[in-house]
């Protein structure tokens, strides 16, 4: 159970003037399902390279229950990365790539076996350890990778788009999955995605990115309820904006007269 | 039935097709064998005239004299293997990390330096060995094995680093981003990921540059002045001498890494998956 604390992260790509990532500040609670929405080239895989260490910010702070950990390489933060186009390695059969985290921490082949067996199973694909990725749909990819990162016991993990290369009704099953593995372990986890319907669904609580900047990080039902402003209802699918005031709990606009005389 | 004529047409045409990849299949053994064919039967014969259509007396003679000590052909063999095989593994040295560069990184002026790297198969060779021979003298480097390696890296070179490209072209370095996602460090994922995805390319550039070595005559006599004798230098010794029987027998040992080199090659070029390997970019 991690606490993943963000504070002022950004991150500017040399040669563009405008921040991929703008001052973005997140406190992920310990064992949350978390999602980061927005359209795509809002900076949100950006923010997943970073946490997981493949990428440094220009500057802010990550901490990991309180410890920083900018400094650590990826192979010590405890922050596994799940990529949106699965990268299961081609030379390895399935078991093989659940097990190379494994591998490569040094843990003996006996060890590596029982616990792949165990993924194998949890992810509900007992029978294709010996396949290769490419004799794989798409569905039982993406599980696969989903296998080899959490065989690893992650502190934190990380998923890019997971749904976003699957059927409709794959995306149902998936969906249903990575919710209840992740309930099942506890894992805190971030997840990335440009659908708000998958945010929503899937999510304890949702950060919504526009441009880089973090527009507002909440429960699914306040983003309908209460969004933080017009660009951020219109995101999640607002279309009439009225435009007025509220004084002591009455909401009066210019535009009621109209109404009124047309009617 | 329109449908049965099709049928019949495409069957037809199928039939045609199977006839002519057998007659091209043929043609390429004639055309490949054939001209071997007189080596070995000069290998064997003891005078051979014209026209007579084949020699008239039989004799292991000129195998004899190869298998010998005078004839040198295991001191040259052993020049030959050692040079050849040094300079296989300088040229992947450096050819892998120059090829990685090329094949994923745009830089300004890439193509003027992928010309360069291809300029010494276009420059004769005989014309870069006369303009580097005193530069070689004065360093030290004639008359001796490793000059010689070095020259032969000019014309080995060229087809590593052009495979690496081509193989490092079809890499994905995403894959080497999820395996360091996944607790690998950095010498994991060369010895892991990158070493596996590249291991065709890597033989079949290997194979490339051992046969490009084996087959120098003009660098190793120039810059080997006649004290290095490496295979070629010695069949072309027998051949200027006029004893055909001797350069039969030798030219079949000569050329027999490259019948092996070819059959394992034929492996990886019959489009079984990637021919030079990479992991393929989704």
């Amino acid at each position: 159970m991690t606490q993943v604390t963000l504070a002022n992260l950004s991150k500017t790509y040399s040669g563009q003037d405008r921040p991929a990532l703008d001052s973005l500040s997140l406190d992920i609670r310990s064992g949350e399902l978390a999602a980061l929405l927005g359209p795509s080239g809002s900076g949100k895989t950006s923010c997943l390279k970073i946490i997981a260490g493949l990428m440094d910010p220009s500057s802010g702070d990550l901490r990991f229950d309180g410890q920083p950990v900018l400094q650590l390489p990826p192979e010590r933060r405890g922050a596994v990365m799940v990529f949106q186009n699965h990268l299961l390695f081609p030379f390895m059969n399935v078991a093989d790539n659940i097990g190379f985290g494994l591998k490569m921490r040094g843990i003996d082949k006996a060890e590596i076996a029982r616990q792949v067996a165990e993924m194998l199973a949890l992810v509900r694909l007992p029978e294709l350890g010996a396949r290769r990725p490419a004799e794989l749909s798409g569905g039982q990819q993406q599980r696969v990778a989903l296998a080899r990162a959490l065989i690893l016991r992650p502190r934190v993990l990380l998923l890019d788009e997971p749904l976003s290369n699957l059927d409709a009704h794959l995306r149902l099953e998936m969906r249903d999955l990575i919710r209840s593995l992740q309930q099942e372990l506890g894992i805190t986890t971030l997840f990335v995605t440009h659908d708000q319907e998958e945010a929503v669904m899937l999510a304890d609580r949702v950060a919504l990115i526009l441009e880089g900047r973090l527009k507002q990080f909440d429960r699914p039902e306040a983003f309908y309820q209460r969004p933080a402003d017009k660009a951020t209802s219109a995101f999640f699918g607002g279309r009439n904006f009225i435009p007025g005031t509220v004084t002591s709990g009455r909401f009066e606009s210019a535009s009621w007269a109209k109404l009124d005389r047309s009617s | 039935m329109a449908g049965q004529q099709d049928k019949a047409a495409a069957r037809s045409g199928a039939r045609l097709w199977t006839g002519f990849r057998f007659l091209s299949a043929g043609l390429l053994l004639i055309w490949l064998v054939l001209p071997l064919l007189p080596l070995a039967i000069w290998s064997f014969a003891k005078g051979w005239f014209f026209p007579d259509l084949l020699p008239r007396r039989w004799s292991l003679r000129a195998w004899d004299y190869v298998f010998s000590d005078t004839a040198g052909l295991f001191d040259s063999l052993g020049q030959s293997l050692v040079i050849a095989l040094a300079v296989v593994l300088v040229s992947a040295l450096v050819g892998l990390p120059a090829g990685r560069a090329l094949g994923f990184y745009q830089f300004r002026g890439k193509q003027l330096v992928e010309l360069i790297i291809l300029a010494p198969l276009i420059v004769p060779g005989i014309a870069v060995v006369m303009g580097l021979h005193s530069l070689f003298i004065g360093l030290g480097l004639t008359n001796n094995l490793a000059g010689v390696m070095l020259v032969h890296l000019i014309p080995t070179l060229p087809y590593m680093v052009l495979v690496m490209a081509g193989v490092f072209a079809n890499y994905d370095i995403a894959f080497e981003q999820q395996a360091r996602a996944l607790g690998a460090s950095r010498i994991q994922v060369w010895l892991f990921i990158m070493l596996p995805s590249i291991l065709p390319g890597l033989i079949a550039g290997s194979l490339f540059a051992f046969l490009v070595s084996w087959s120098q005559y003009i660098l190793t006599l120039m810059i080997g002045g006649g004290r290095v004798i490496t295979l070629p230098l010695l069949l072309f010794n027998f051949a200027n001498a006029g004893r055909h029987d001797i350069t039969g027998a030798l030219a079949l040992i000569y050329i027999l890494p490259g019948v092996i080199i070819l059959l394992i090659m034929a492996g990886y070029l019959s489009g079984r998956g990637p021919a030079f390997g990479g992991t393929g970019r989704p």
